[in-house]
């Protein structure tokens, strides 16, 4: 659905990006990790046609997805910054129903079933009248993903939906991404610093370095060498009893 | 909620309805209210006919201005992201200044005094002046927006480009008053400090269009301004085409705010001040919160040249004035509240 063709992309002298060609589809969870500044976040922008690259294609159904207008794009893709900015005051319903910008002819509001709907997924709906401001922090982010499922993308682009969040949420927001597959048969291509959540949620992992891609394949590329290769940490690995490895750093 | 934003809508309509009729009644020639409502007669008396001539198109002027004022000030704060950003932030206000301060200058050195034209431009025809501030408000908008284009516009660019060339023409504007000559000096100041003396209806009609039009613009738009509240990125990702809307948004509301200049000078405060307000009002639901914009901006104006009026008759205090003495400390009251909040 979306793929990349020879994606290079360079900050002043550095090189962040270079020749990235990959292809990612619908009903799949990918998580995208690798050091800070490696590029995951930038390549995750140019997936959602936020940024130009300086060189390469994005392309969204075999089309460069600048030929597709922002709105066209809003309903095949959902995207949620790191950290997104709300309006200050607005509700929990009025920030949502800003999702429906994409698919919502002019003049018209969005149905109030269709945003009921998604806060009811996200176990927000006896929230929709609070302050958005005043949520905590995992709160906030499932308003968030409410936000993009009102677009009804069939791929969801998340940059770090688990950091700055407690355990609970993080579990939280991580089985809800599972939900969401496995309900809409979306796809979901996540920035993900954790590697045991990238091993135990993600179908696919693709690991970045140096510009370009250095794994890419299913659970089994976490292994013990490549957080050493990725961070230069040393790691031990536990078995888990369920197949899923689980990294044990070596303090 | 849409039931109360009605209801605060038609009380705010119910004030600036009160507002109206004072400012109708209340002036530097005595009158009653029978003297008001003879307006609608087919012959009104000599009082009834100095209202209909000089305070109804005067205050026609005040809720144009006011509410155009309050609109643009509203999309410029929404758009810029900036709860400073108001349309003398801009250069619209200097833009205007400098272009009818040059031509009271290039008037001045043309053509002796002619005592043919009205009072407020001794030195050049009243009908030239709006046309002059609109075409030099909308080339210095122009400018900023050149200056501050790269790649698309980010806000932080146009307020920091806004806020340099507003310094810059002001100061130019300042230097240009004192070359006047001493009795040009003071029609120029007069100019400067937004005032509604002597504005007529052949003030009013031509800024109207550009009202129509922009807010056109801004209604067809409004989802784009709803987006562009989130930050650039979440805003493109739920679809809304900030390198379009960005500029298409200013533009009608630079149109509107330059309108507002041309018809009465830079009129301060307005533009800041009231989307402050309708936020306290009207809550975050942007819909409720333009409406009420444009009807507060109004209120506020026609308020403020009333008062301007009355406060030490026959001598007036210009509109531009009041609304900043009026203006800054309610604005000060509110930041301190907004502090208050935020640190509770």
């Amino acid at each position: 659905m979306i793929e990349t063709r020879n994606l290079s992309v360079q900050y002043g002298a550095k090189s962040v990006l270079k020749n990235i060609n990959i292809r990612f589809d619908t009903g799949e969870i990918t998580a995208l990790i690798g050091a800070n500044g490696c590029g995951k976040s930038t390549l995750l922008r140019m997936i959602a046609g936020l940024q130009s690259p300086d060189q390469g294609h994005v392309l969204l159904h075999g089309k460069a997805i600048t030929q597709h207008s922002r709105r066209a794009i809003a309903r095949e893709i959902g995207y949620l910054s790191q950290s997104p900015q709300a309006p200050e005051g607005v509700t929990v319903r009025q920030l949502v129903e800003h999702g429906a910008f994409s698919g919502t002819r002019l003049f018209r509001r969005p149905a109030v079933q269709a945003v009921d709907e998604v806060m009811d997924r996200v176990d927000l709906l006896s929230y929709a009248d609070r302050p958005f401001d005043t949520l905590s922090g995992g709160e906030r982010q499932r308003g968030w993903i409410a936000l993009t499922l009102l677009q009804a993308p069939k791929i969801l682009l998340l940059d770090e939906p688990t950091s700055f969040l407690d355990m609970g949420y993080r579990i939280d927001i991580m089985r809800l991404v599972e939900e969401l597959k496995s309900e809409r048969g979306m796809g979901v291509i996540m920035v993900l610093h954790d590697l045991n959540e990238a091993a135990r949620f993600a179908d696919r992992i693709v690991a970045l370095k140096d510009g370009g891609i250095l794994r890419d394949g299913d659970k089994s590329v976490v292994d013990a060498r490549l957080p050493e290769a990725l961070f230069g940490a040393k790691v031990s690995v536990l078995p888990s009893g369920d197949g899923v490895p689980f990294i044990k750093p070596d303090w | 909620m849409r039931s109360s934003a009605s209801g605060l809508h038609v009380t705010l309509l119910a004030c600036l309805a009160g507002l109206i009729l004072m400012s109708l009644r209340f002036g530097a020639v005595p009158a009653n209210w029978s003297d008001v409502f003879e307006i609608f007669a087919a012959a009104p008396g000599p009082e009834g006919r100095a209202i209909l001539e000089l305070r109804l198109p005067r205050t026609a002027c005040a809720v144009l201005i006011g509410a155009y004022l309050g609109l643009a000030g509203l999309v410029f704060q929404t758009v810029l992201r900036n709860p400073l950003a108001d349309p003398t932030l801009f250069g619209i206000s200097g833009g205007a200044s400098l272009a009818v301060v040059a031509a009271m200058g290039i008037a001045t050195a043309l053509f002796p005094l002619n005592a043919s034209y009205g009072a407020s431009a001794a030195i050049l025809p009243t009908d030239l002046v709006p046309p002059i501030a609109l075409a030099g408000g909308l080339t210095a908008t122009a400018l900023v927006v050149w200056l501050a284009w790269q790649d698309g516009l980010s806000p932080l660019r146009l307020v920091l480009f806004g806020a340099v060339f507003a310094f810059v023409l002001n100061g130019i504007v300042m230097v240009m008053v004192m070359s006047l000559a001493e009795s040009r000096t003071e029609l120029a100041i007069l100019w400067l400090a937004g005032s509604l003396y002597a504005r007529d209806f052949a003030n009013f009609w031509p800024a109207v269009p550009w009202g129509v039009g922009g807010i056109a613009v801004i209604v067809a738009a409004f989802p784009w301004l709803s987006g562009l509240r989130f930050d650039a990125q979440t805003a493109q990702g739920m679809g809304v085409s900030t390198r379009l809307a960005t500029p298409i948004l200013l533009a009608a509301a630079a149109g509107l705010a330059a309108s507002s200049v041309s018809v009465a000078g830079p009129v301060g405060f307005v533009g800041l001040l009231v989307p402050h307000m309708v936020r306290l009002i009207y809550g975050a639901a942007l819909g409720p919160m333009a409406g009420g914009a444009a009807i507060l901006g109004a209120c506020l104006v026609v308020a403020s040249d009333l008062v301007g009026r009355v406060i030490a008759p026959p001598i007036e205090i210009p509109v531009g004035i009041v609304t900043s003495l009026i203006g800054a400390p309610i604005f000060a009251l509110l930041i301190r509240r907004e502090i208050r909040r935020q640190s509770a």
